[in-house]
């Protein structure tokens, strides 16, 4: 009896070295960004949202007079709903002004960096040139830089917030 | 059965379970070992990150604050955070550029907005920041006008520290 005891003993001492493994192994979480260490996601996961914030900002800030609603649309898939409302008010502002003047904008990127990243969220500083025409009037160039952040949403990266100081 | 072979049997199902156990224990503290090397590898890549953008805001910020009336050591604020020829041309025009600074009465202000890696390994990374300020000087009547600019920095991993090898600004 005395030798079975010991036995179970062992076994439940055993069973809870393993759980202590797999909480060690599985459990702990990711840690989340901070000064020190901004960036707590792989290369290759941070690289591909960076790459996406660049493509997303590049057609969301790209549009113009013709089928302007349409393209305000388009770029609204791109974003989390709060998001896509900001835009879509901000833009409601500028489409007299764009359709009277017959303005095309395109933004493109100069440069692209990650200023943070996690599995969830990455906020990417992008260098962009504004390309600004007007009917009548030449072409306009304005470099100016956004600060982007992409979430993790259904498996792709959607914008979240730009801001351009 | 009588009571003697049931302890044996099960005896020798507690001896199976136990074997199990162990070879699983012994796997787990594989998977474990390897996960604390894979995350203490990983602290330090992700601390390189945070040490990289640290000097490069450092360095963008010594470049957007230099007073004519403090010229050296602005200069000297930038070099001390500089190597290689762009410490150099630092090192080597400094006389001319404090006489430049002196003459146009310039003092120029600012902040880093935001830091970004571009890319970074163990010896050397490229960042961009994006910093907003002011420049005053004789042009404009002393008067303080937005600045903001672009920059891109190169940067070297040096005696423990990092330093900047190389600074642009991004037009």
């Amino acid at each position: 009896m005395a030798g079975r005891s010991r036995l179970v003993v062992a076994a439940v001492l055993l069973a809870s070295v393993i759980g202590a493994e797999g909480w060690y192994v599985y459990g702990v979480s990711d840690p989340l960004p901070t000064a020190e260490r901004p960036v707590v996601s792989g290369t290759v996961a941070h690289r591909s949202a960076v790459e996406s914030a660049a493509r997303s900002t590049t057609e969301i800030l790209s549009y113009g007079f013709e089928d302007f609603d349409a393209q305000i649309d388009d770029a609204t898939s791109q974003m989390t709903a709060p998001f896509a409302e900001e835009f879509q008010n901000s833009t409601a502002d500028v489409k007299d002004s764009f359709v009277e003047e017959r303005i095309t904008q395109e933004v493109r990127v100069v440069a692209t960096s990650v200023v943070s990243a996690s599995d969830e969220e990455v906020r990417a500083l992008l260098f962009l040139d504004q390309y600004v025409a007007k009917a009548g009037e030449g072409t306009s160039v304005t470099p100016y830089r956004a600060l982007v952040t992409v979430i993790r949403s259904d498996g792709r990266w959607v914008v979240s917030d730009i801001e351009t100081p | 059965m009588d009571v003697a072979a049931e302890r044996s049997g099960t005896s020798v199902a507690l001896l199976s379970l136990i074997a199990v156990l162990l070879a699983s224990s012994v796997v787990g503290g594989v998977l474990a070992w390897q996960a604390r090397d894979d995350r203490a590898s990983a602290v330090t890549e992700q601390e390189r990150y945070g040490e990289v953008l640290a000097a490069a805001r450092a360095e963008s910020e010594a470049f957007i604050n230099i007073r004519y009336d403090d010229a050296q050591a602005s200069i000297d604020r930038v070099a001390e955070g500089a190597t290689g020829e762009f410490r150099d041309q630092y090192a080597s025009s400094s006389e001319r550029v404090v006489k430049v600074l002196q003459k146009n009465e310039s003092v120029m202000e600012g902040d880093v907005l935001y830091a970004g890696v571009v890319d970074v390994d163990r010896d050397s990374a490229t960042v961009i920041t994006a910093t907003t300020g002011t420049v005053a000087n004789k042009q404009t009547d002393s008067q303080p006008e937005e600045r903001d600019f672009r920059l891109r920095l190169e940067l070297v991993h040096e005696d423990g520290r990092w330093l900047t090898s190389a600074l642009e600004i991004v037009r």
